[in-house]
Order: C-alpha cells, then sequence, then structure tokens
C-alpha cells in the first residue's frame, strides 16, 4: 500500500483567470472519486504562465490529509475548471498530463536523486512556500539524474519553492548536480542576500558535473529568480608601481576584501597579448600591498600610459562547470529576475542558444532588469561568455572580470535588434591569461541616451571591441573611458553604424583602432605604443568609411614604438575619407615610420586640421606614389602654425609660397615628384562661371624654378588645361597652352580660349607639370568670357 | 534506484524530513503536449 498526500501537475498556459481549477484523484477500478483528494483554487492562483516559454513548472495540491491506495486498484488524476479555456497543462500525450503523486515516504536525498521544491496548494488564494536550504558539507553528493533536456530538471523550483543556500559562518557549502536547475515562474533560487553576503568564513561552490560542455546549467524562466551574493570585495584594481618578472611584493590601490589564497590576475601591459597570468595571495600585507606566493612570470607597469589591472578572481560564492573544456551555464530568461553579485563563476559557456555562457535574455518585453556585478567569469569555454540579449529591457553588467586562460571567442556579447531601453556595460575588466583571446566585447548593439559602455578597461585579445550591428545610422554607438591595451586591434567595426569613442586609450596593441567602417569619432583618445598604427584604415571592408578624430594623441611609448599614427596600407582604403582636428602626432616619442603614412593605392582623403606634426617623417616620403587623382593629404595650419599649409597629391606636394610671387605673396608652388608621371591641380582648378554660347580666356603667370632658387626644375614645361566638361559641349580636357623658355626663373603669362560653351555652367582649368627636381609657381589666375 | 524527491516540509536539504519521495509510476515531465482543462472531469 502507498500513502500519498498530493498530486503534481504541470502548468502550460493561464489563459484566462475566469473561475476555478479542481484536481482530484479518481479510482477508475471503482469508478469514483477518491474521498478527500479533490482540491481546488482559483484559475488567477496560477501565475501568468506561457506554453511558449515553459515556465509554468510543477504545481503541487496537497489533500487534507494523506490518502491509502488500495492494491490492485487504478486511479487516475482528473482535473476540470469552472469556466471553460484557463488553463492548459502539459503532457506526454494531448490526453496524457504530467503528474505525479507525492507519497509519505520520506527520505534524504542521495546521489542520482532529482528533488522538486514547489508550494503547495490546499484552497483557492491558500498556500504554503516550501523552503529548503542547501546545507551540504564534505563530499559533495552527487545529484541529479544526469538528464541533459530542460524538461526533467535535476532540480525543479516552482512558483512557491523556495531554494536558500546555507549562510552559516566558517562552513563550507558544497553542492553538486548531474542535470539542470531549472527555476520556474515564482520559483526562488537564492544564495545568499544583499546586506547579508555569504559570510568571509565561509563558501558555498556549485558544481555542475556536466559530461559534455554545457550539458547542465541553472535556467531561470521567466518570473523566477535566481540571486547570489559572495562576500564583497575590490574585484579589480590598478598597480601603482612597476613590477618586474618575479616580483612578489605587489603595490595597488586597493586590497579591500582581499583574502589569503585569493587569485590575482595580472593584465598583460606590454605588446604581447599572451602576458596576462594569474598568481595566489601569500598574505595581505596593508590596504594597499599584497605578496604573492609566487613571483611574477611577467613585468606589469604600474604607471606611465599603461598602467596594469590587477583582478581578484575568487570569490566565496562559486558555480562551476567540470574543467577548461566542459563548462556549464547561467541563462536568465526574459522577465526573470537576475541578480549575482561578487559570484565566481568558472568553466562556462556554448555555442548553443540559451547555455551560451551567463547570459541575460531579453528577447521581446521584460519587465526585470538583469545584474551582473562584481563577478568574476572565469574561463569562458567557447562563444557567447557574459551576454545580454536583448531587445528593448535593462541588463547592467558593471565591476566584473571576465578572464580566460582557454578562450578564443567573444568573452562580452551585446546583441539587441532594437534600440534597448537601457543598459549599463561599465567598470568591467577583461583580460586573458596566457593567451590571446580572439574577441573580447562584441558589441552588436544600438545605444541610445541611456545607455551606457564606459570605463571597460580591455587587455590580451586579438580584438578588443568589435562592433558589429549591422543597423545604420539612425542611432549610435557610444564609448567612453574604455582603456585598450595589449592586443592585437584595439577597436574594429565591419559595419555602418555611427560610433562615437571619447576618452578612451588604446595603448600597445598592433593597430589602435583598425578598419572602422561606417562613421566613426573619436573625441580625446589617446593613441599610444600600438606598433603598427595609432588607426589604421580599413581593410579589405566592403563599406565607405568616414573617420573624424578630434584632440587625439598619437606617439610612441617609453620602449615600445609606434610606427605610424595613422596608417593606409591596404589597397581596399579607396573609400576612406579621415579628418583630424587638432590632434598631435609624434609629441615626446617621434614615430618611427611616419605620422602620416601611406604605403597602399589610395583614393580616398586625409586632412589634418591645426594638427602638431613632432615625428622626423610628417607624411611618409613616398606618400604621393600611391595616391591617384581624387585623393589627397591636406595638411592645414601644420603645427598650429599659420599659413603652414600643405596638400600632397599624386605625384606632387602643393605649398603656399610666401618666397616667390608674381603680385603679391603668396604664390602656389607646385613640387613634382615624377618624371614620367604628370602632376595635375585638378584637384586645385581655377573655376570660371560662363553663359551658355560664350568662350572663357583664362590667364594664369606659372614660373619654373632655376637653380638660383635651390633647385631647378627638370620637368616638361607647364600646361594649360581646361578640364572636359560634357554638360558644357567640351568633351575632353583640352590644352590651352604651353609654357616656353621665358618661364625659367620668371614668371610667363599663360593663356588661351575654350570652345564655345553649349550650356551655362562652371569652367575649370589646371596646370600639368612633371619632373624630379624643382618646382614651379603659379600666380594670378584670371579669365574674361566673351 | 535514483528517486524523485520533492519536499514536503521546510528544511535543510540533507534532512530525511523535508523531503518525500513522488510515485515513480506517475511521475511524467513531458513539456510537448498541452491540454487544455475541460470544464467537467474527463475519466479517460
Amino acid at each position: 500500500m502507498i500513502t500519498i498526500d498530493g498530486i503534481g501537475v504541470r502548468l502550460s498556459n493561464r489563459t484566462g483567470t475566469t473561475g476555478t481549477f479542481s484536481v482530484e484523484l479518481y479510482n477508475t477500478t471503482l469508478g469514483a472519486s477518491v474521498a478527500g483528494t479533490e482540491v481546488t483554487i482559483n484559475c488567477a492562483d496560477f501565475s501568468d504562465s506561457k506554453t511558449a516559454r515553459l515556465d509554468g513548472g510543477w504545481y503541487f495540491f496537497k489533500f487534507a490529509s494523506p490518502v491509502v491506495l488500495l492494491a490492485a486498484t487504478n486511479y487516475i488524476v482528473r482535473f476540470k475548471t469552472s469556466s471553460a479555456t484557463q488553463i492548459s497543462l502539459f503532457g506526454s500525450t494531448a490526453t496524457t498530463p504530467s503528474k505525479f503523486v507525492r507519497t509519505t515516504t520520506t527520505k534524504s536525498p542521495t546521489t542520482g536523486d532529482n528533488r522538486i521544491v514547489v508550494g503547495e496548494w490546499t484552497a483557492p488564494g491558500t498556500t504554503v512556500t516550501r523552503t529548503v536550504t542547501l546545507d551540504d558539507t564534505g563530499a559533495a553528493i552527487d545529484y541529479g539524474g544526469g538528464a541533459t533536456s530542460i524538461v526533467t530538471p535535476a532540480l525543479s523550483i516552482g512558483g512557491g519553492g523556495i531554494v536558500l543556500a546555507g549562510t552559516t559562518a566558517s562552513t563550507t557549502y558544497v553542492q553538486k548536480i548531474s542535470g539542470n536547475v531549472v527555476v520556474y515562474n515564482g520559483g526562488i533560487l537564492r544564495i545568499a542576500a544583499s546586506g547579508s553576503e555569504m559570510p568571509t568564513s565561509s563558501s558555498f561552490t556549485w558544481t555542475f558535473d556536466c559530461v559534455a560542455n554545457c550539458d547542465f546549467g541553472i535556467d531561470v524562466r521567466p518570473g523566477g529568480e535566481f540571486t547570489a551574493y559572495g562576500e564583497s570585495k575590490q574585484r579589480w584594481t590598478l598597480l601603482t608601481s612597476n613590477k618586474a618578472a618575479a616580483s612578489t611584493s605587489i603595490q595597488v590601490v586597493s586590497t579591500s576584501g582581499w583574502n589569503v589564497g585569493d587569485v590575482l590576475l595580472f593584465a598583460p601591459t606590454g605588446t604581447s597579448a599572451t602576458q596576462g597570468e594569474i598568481k595566489t595571495i601569500l598574505t595581505v600585507d596593508s590596504p594597499v600591498q599584497v605578496t604573492l606566493s609566487a613571483g611574477l612570470t611577467n613585468a606589469h607597469t604600474g604607471t606611465g600610459d599603461c598602467v596594469g589591472e590587477v583582478g581578484n578572481l575568487t570569490s566565496n560564492v562559486k558555480i562551476v562547470g567540470k574543467s577548461t573544456t566542459v563548462g556549464t551555464f547561467v541563462c536568465f530568461r526574459e522577465s526573470s529576475i537576475a541578480e549575482l553579485d561578487n559570484v565566481e563563476v568558472q568553466y562556462y559557456g556554448s555555442l548553443t542558444n540559451s547555455r551560451r555562457g551567463v547570459e541575460i535574455q531579453h528577447l521581446t518585453t521584460s519587465t526585470n532588469s538583469g545584474v551582473l556585478n562584481s563577478c568574476s567569469f572565469r574561463d569562458c569555454i567557447s562563444s557567447g561568455g557574459v551576454g545580454a540579449y536583448s531587445n528593448g529591457s535593462l541588463f547592467y553588467i558593471t565591476n566584473n572580470i571576465v578572464s580566460s586562460s582557454v578562450s578564443t571567442t567573444a568573452m562580452l556579447f551585446i546583441a539587441s535588434s532594437t534600440t534597448p531601453t537601457s543598459f549599463n556595460v561599465s567598470g568591467n575588466l577583461m583580460s586573458t591569461i596566457g593567451i590571446s583571446g580572439t574577441l573580447a566585447v562584441n558589441y552588436n548593439s544600438r545605444n541610445n541616451a541611456t545607455c551606457t559602455f564606459e570605463n571597460n578597461n580591455i587587455a590580451g585579445f586579438t580584438t578588443a571591441i568589435s562592433v558589429t550591428t549591422v543597423y545604420i545610422v539612425i542611432t549610435e554607438v557610444i564609448i567612453s573611458g574604455c582603456k585598450i591595451h595589449s592586443c592585437t586591434n584595439g577597436i574594429s567595426s565591419t559595419t555602418s553604424q555611427k560610433k562615437t569613442v571619447s576618452l578612451s586609450s588604446f595603448v600597445c596593441c598592433a593597430n589602435g583602432a583598425l578598419g572602422m567602417c561606417g562613421h566613426a569619432n573619436f573625441i580625446s583618445c589617446d593613441f599610444i605604443g600600438n606598433s603598427t598604427a595609432g588607426f589604421s584604415g580599413t581593410l579589405g571592408a566592403t563599406l565607405w568609411a568616414v573617420t573624424v578624430l578630434t584632440s587625439c594623441t598619437f606617439r610612441g611609448r617609453t620602449s615600445f614604438a609606434q610606427a605610424s599614427g595613422i596608417v593606409f596600407s591596404s589597397a581596399y582604403n579607396h573609400a576612406s575619407s579621415i579628418t583630424l582636428n587638432n590632434c598631435t602626432f609624434g609629441v615626446s616619442i617621434a614615430h618611427t615610420a611616419a605620422d602620416v603614412n601611406i604605403t597602399a593605392s589610395f583614393g580616398g582623403t586625409v586632412i589634418l586640421n591645426n594638427c602638431t606634426l613632432a615625428s622626423t617623417n610628417e607624411v611618409n616620403s613616398t606618400a604621393h606614389t600611391f595616391l591617384d587623382e581624387s585623393a589627397l593629404i591636406a595638411l592645414q595650419r601644420i603645427d598650429g602654425t599659420t599659413e603652414n599649409h600643405r596638400t600632397h597629391v599624386m605625384q606632387a606636394i602643393i605649398t603656399p609660397d610666401s618666397t616667390i610671387s608674381r603680385t603679391a605673396s603668396p604664390s602656389l608652388r607646385i613640387t613634382p615628384k615624377s618624371s614620367t608621371i604628370p602632376c595635375n591641380t585638378s584637384l586645385f582648378s581655377f573655376k570660371v562661371p560662363v553663359n551658355s554660347g560664350q568662350a572663357c580666356t583664362p590667364v594664369v603667370y606659372v614660373r619654373e624654378s632655376e637653380a638660383g632658387d635651390g633647385a631647378a626644375y627638370n620637368g616638361s614645361r607647364v600646361d594649360l588645361y581646361v578640364k572636359a566638361n560634357y554638360n558644357l559641349g567640351i568633351t575632353s580636357d583640352t590644352l590651352l597652352a604651353t609654357a616656353t623658355a621665358a618661364s625659367d626663373g620668371a614668371f610667363e603669362q599663360l593663356t588661351g580660349t575654350t570652345a564655345t560653351v553649349t550650356d551655362a555652367g562652371v569652367l575649370e582649368f589646371y596646370v600639368v607639370c612633371n619632373g624630379t627636381m624643382g618646382w614651379i609657381n603659379i600666380d594670378d589666375f584670371t579669365a574674361t568670357n566673351a | 534506484m535514483a528517486d524523485i524527491l520533492c519536499a514536503a516540509s521546510d528544511g535543510d536539504n540533507t534532512a530525511a524530513a523535508t523531503w518525500q519521495i513522488v510515485d515513480l509510476t506517475s511521475a511524467n515531465e513531458s513539456e510537448s503536449n498541452t491540454i487544455v482543462v475541460p470544464t467537467t472531469y474527463a475519466t479517460t
């Protein structure tokens, strides 16, 4: 005989809240209801669960008193509502509901057992919560039947069910599980509490004993709650002095909350992305100093242009996978209640949806925010890592460390297909340990004024931040105050989304910024000691790139040269337009190649306004050889000096000449750079409006330099051309005049008359020269129409 | 053989008094079908 005290069924959908729901045990052998087993509640007592969200979970209905089941008798569970189509239940078939009966046999859970914690309903509006405290210590029992399906959890926490972690002082709590923990709508899983964090003398470790990666984890359904609070501590800080390899005495800004045995992360600070490392605290010497149990493997700078970060990876609340290849996950579904504070999560993440890592989902609408604060996320195994997948709701990812010695993929993923209402991703440290990770932040989201991505430090990746959202320029990605170092590429973007990066630094990467497609603004950023360049042009991108950098600094770093301030080294840079305002290049530590370095064919424009160019090579000496007819490098007010302008065009350099002029200073000096490829001034053409039926007669004076000027012009005689204008009936560039020997050392007039134009418009005139020595001057252009 | 346990009292996880065994022959945790609850008890 079996004695039971209640019935469990599984909620699929609360369609309505009208009337009541009843359940009972029915004796099919006798054809009669079992007395004392009917329990009725209001339909409104069910949580607002929906089938698609799988958030209903178990509902348990407790009898007034236990009932003895008879031998050789068949029973079924029956249910009804007083109003039609209010409640749906899950079942294995369309007529077989998911159900259980609870016996009165007690038992301590043992290896392999699944557990259900759920409230007990006894009457309309009447329920009793059930609270279980996870108090295991010593050798962990491996609970759970090993099912990877989230339909059959190893620990099911339904509405009215509360699972707490033990919080007694000086206790080492353990949990181990083979199976998923699912928190359904109304279920609560709490590890300590805000203001009553896990005692420093205690710890709670929950191990997910997966067979394959992300077999098991914690799945928090809409309306479910999972919160966890480890002891508060300074999650990461900064070095205050340079540390050589083998150093054991470490000075930092704060050691608040740090303990003997805590594991510290030292981010790489040089150009090597693989010099991040972990060491263990031997003693906490003061609020600003610790001693390590073993010396540092690599040197880390704590002063100057790159102040190294030191993170504390240890927490006394831990959620851990099995190994560096078999991890776990935590998935907060839409409208769940999510907060992890000072929690350590180690070995986690996969490519599978909802098992990506530690993830906050807001897929349609959401009523709650998700908070990940001051946590240590260690050893992300695969893509996703710590992520927020949001369509218009709130999430806060703040002051955490995301570190890994095994990950090669995105460690922080922000995704939203619409503009989120609000989010805050700030104060996080992302660093690898002994490896170069592929990507730290996959920024696939729009911002708006209430979204914040700031003060995040990133080190040790191929790419620190990749802005990948495909949405166009109707909103803006805003990044501020980030410090990125020791990566291959500090920031890159392959999409057209408008981006603004301010008050950030890019130090000791290969490229500070690389391939910023679309529209990008950098304001008051530092590009220092990046081995290739502070800013590198678009590489192989298919989109246009318009970049403006204002008040930015480009230079080398002590012991770490920066070859170029900006470089365009790819033939795919043709659509690039870059403007730099009030920037400094090579001040204190010059660029070893050039402040502006063009090393591949280039059809874009580079304009520097009021910039200081302090390197030996302001523009690389061969830049003009890579410019096509539409390209230019315009340096305006160089070093902040009045009338100090210079423009590099295809095979020539154009400057104002205050020494040689015909009537008034300055004239225009053109210094050709090739004897075989003529340069022309078509980018600086003289423009003359004309009416239909008129011809234009331009007059310009040209002068070819002679030895007495410093160098004799050795090119062909200067030609004066009118540019083709199909609308006006001039179908090809047409030679109007050629200089003679009279232009040697003296201004000679060049003039000619165009064909009569067939429509009103503007004609353009330019001169052509070539050569490898000397220059020509142009002055006093006038024109008459007749 | 492993069991499915359901919390029946507030208490510690390790305490036998906290848990009661769920009838294994009745447990069914499928979420593959949805059954609309009828307005009268169905005996099928």
